[in-house]
């Protein structure tokens, strides 16, 4: 995703995302040298803050205060930050963002104590949020998210899964931060009910159809657009929506039986990729993830009218449209 | 409270943090969670003593032992190839151990609790990567390290229920218990955590021989002298303190 783009969407809060990138800073700070590392390692590979941006967006709904909101943004940043740091365990994966990851350049270990060290200054920021609600609703999240993973590992290679096992395990993966993180925003500034529901429900259209798009562009990018081979979400054995969709087609599913045994060669990765391409795959997924995008945009709609608003259907429409 | 009695109540935990956790997925793969009786003994220890108990805090000794879970899974996980299923189920089935400590604790609106906690398990990874780094360097270091680690969740469960009194025989116990373990894992030609990570403590194994010894007496006296803790549980707090002694004794023997 082109971030440049992105960060004008919403430039006035240039000032407040730079007071949570120095809170991001401190909260990843050790006694321990390494973790320290391992930690700033993560923080300098940037990352587009989307979940920072759509706290503070969903807060202006209310009444903002960024001394107020900064921990709840802190705090779903370092969550996101730590379920890669463990992803990447998980899949056993060498770069991200085109750096080097924290197993790669240290080991599996170093990369469990840093995940583990970030997933608890994550809760301890946002107990600064003295709101029951808030941390039943964030603690469902870290719950639902790794039961996302989970199911994520047992759909691997399950080319039965059906279009609803794949929504759900999206949902549970992506959207349900993305919904906390607005729903969370708007809790934490006190925005009236009403509001704060329509938020939730906005962020997760919006997480939706951005997974969706995520899916659609790891089999339609270049490698070099994608900082990895394309297709890698299939070599791992991720069946996403495109796929779905086309995985009866003759001239498709054997390649695909070769991409998920892991017997590809690199010729026919691309040729899988261009056929998937050239089917109607990518554009059924597209549709769904428009559908998504409509319903966000309606629940943009329905909220009181402020400055955010028009941000937030701007930044929807960006991460729903957007090439790479 | 008797053995028996104290028996039947870590069983009756063990069960409800199992039943806290259960994922159909993770119990095949990765099995159930790691529950570490010896420190569900010193967690439930004010219980055991008679001190007033109500359902906050059974939770909250229940999100302590869960919190050690989370740790003791990733402790599991591989330095390096980690990709297969059970492995990979192990990096999430800690973070699955840890989202529900947290769960627990918001659900009964404990946040000054969570904030103490976390904080914790922060200090706690601190201290397992400089063990791992090998960034420790003093003997004294290590062991404060070590015990760190082994009871801090522990401890900060005590103090939030002002049990301030109960710190001292917990943490050394338990300082006592991981040491003798490293030891006893060490002769028998094993890795353990520690040892494995200390260059300080592989050539300096005599000096955990006598920081053991040095422990052991002071908790026999400390213990012996009580006038906290029912007689019935210092006989099985001495016994179980002692046991390892006398199992190397008469291995030894």
């Amino acid at each position: 995703m082109d971030k440049m783009k992105l960060k004008l969407l919403y430039s006035d809060l240039k000032s407040d995302l730079e007071i949570i990138e120095k809170e991001l800073a401190v909260a990843v700070n050790s006694s321990s040298h390494l973790l320290n590392e391992a930690s700033l390692h993560l923080l300098l590979a940037g990352g587009k803050r989307i979940r920072p941006v759509f706290v503070l967006l969903a807060a202006k709904f209310g009444n903002y205060s960024i001394a107020s909101i900064k921990s709840v943004a802190v705090s779903v940043e370092l969550i996101h930050m730590a379920s890669l740091v463990h992803d990447d365990v998980i899949d056993d994966a060498e770069t991200r963002r085109g750096r080097e990851t924290v197993k790669a350049q240290w080991n599996n270990r170093v990369a469990m104590y840093t995940g583990d060290f970030l997933f608890a200054n994550a809760i301890e920021y946002i107990t600064d949020l003295q709101n029951t609600y808030a941390h039943e609703v964030l603690s469902q999240t870290m719950v639902e998210l790794c039961i996302g993973e989970i199911i994520q590992i047992e759909d691997k290679h399950y080319l039965e899964q059906t279009v609803r096992d794949y929504l759900r395990r999206i949902k549970r993966k992506t959207a349900i931060l993305i919904s906390a993180s607005c729903e969370l925003g708007a809790i934490a500034s006190k925005a009236d009910e009403k509001t704060v529901s329509h938020l939730k429900r906005f962020g997760y259209y919006v997480g939706m159809s951005f997974q969706i798009i995520d899916d659609i562009l790891d089999l339609t990018s270049s490698d070099e657009e994608l900082g990895k081979p394309a297709g890698s979400d299939l070599a791992q054995g991720n069946i996403t929506l495109p796929v779905l969709f086309v995985k009866n087609d003759p001239a498709i599913e054997p390649l695909l039986s070769d991409i998920l045994a892991g017997t590809i060669s690199d010729t026919n990765r691309q040729i899988l990729l261009t056929k998937i391409r050239e089917s109607d795959g990518i554009e059924r997924a597209k549709q769904i993830s428009n559908i998504y995008l409509q319903k966000a945009l309606n629940e943009v709609k329905q909220l009181p009218a402020n400055s955010a608003k028009k941000s937030l259907q701007n930044i929807a429409l960006f991460m729903s449209k957007r090439k790479f | 409270m008797n053995e028996a009695l104290i028996k039947q109540h870590i069983k009756q935990y063990k069960d409800g943090i199992f039943k806290q956790v259960q994922h159909s997925t993770l119990l095949k793969y990765t099995g159930a969670p790691v529950i570490d009786e010896e420190r569900l003994f010193f967690t439930l220890l004010p219980l055991f003593n008679g001190e007033e108990w109500d359902e906050s805090q059974s939770k909250s000794a229940i999100a302590v032992t869960l919190i050690f879970s989370a740790l003791a899974a990733h402790d599991l996980v591989k330095e390096l190839n980690a990709t297969t299923k059970e492995q990979q189920l192990q990096v999430l089935a800690g973070d699955y151990y840890s989202g529900k400590y947290y769960q627990l604790l918001a659900s009964d609106k404990q946040l000054d609790l969570i904030q103490q906690l976390s904080d914790g398990v922060a200090t706690i990874s601190e201290q397992k990567t400089r063990f791992y780094d090998r960034q420790l360097y003093s003997f004294e270091e290590i062991i404060q390290s070590i015990q760190l680690i082994e009871s801090k969740s522990i401890e900060q469960l005590y103090e939030y229920y002002s049990f301030h009194e109960y710190v001292f025989v917990m943490k050394e116990s338990l300082l006592l218990i991981a040491l003798k373990r490293e030891l006893e894992a060490y002769e028998k030609g094993g890795k353990p955590f520690y040892i494995s990570k200390s260059s300080q403590l592989q050539s300096n194994i005599n000096l955990l021989q006598v920081e053991i010894e040095k422990v052991e007496s002071l908790l026999k006296e400390e213990i012996t002298n009580s006038e906290l803790l029912q007689d019935q549980l210092k006989g099985l707090l001495l016994d179980k303190l002692m046991r390892c002694t006398l199992e190397k004794q008469l291995r030894e023997g």
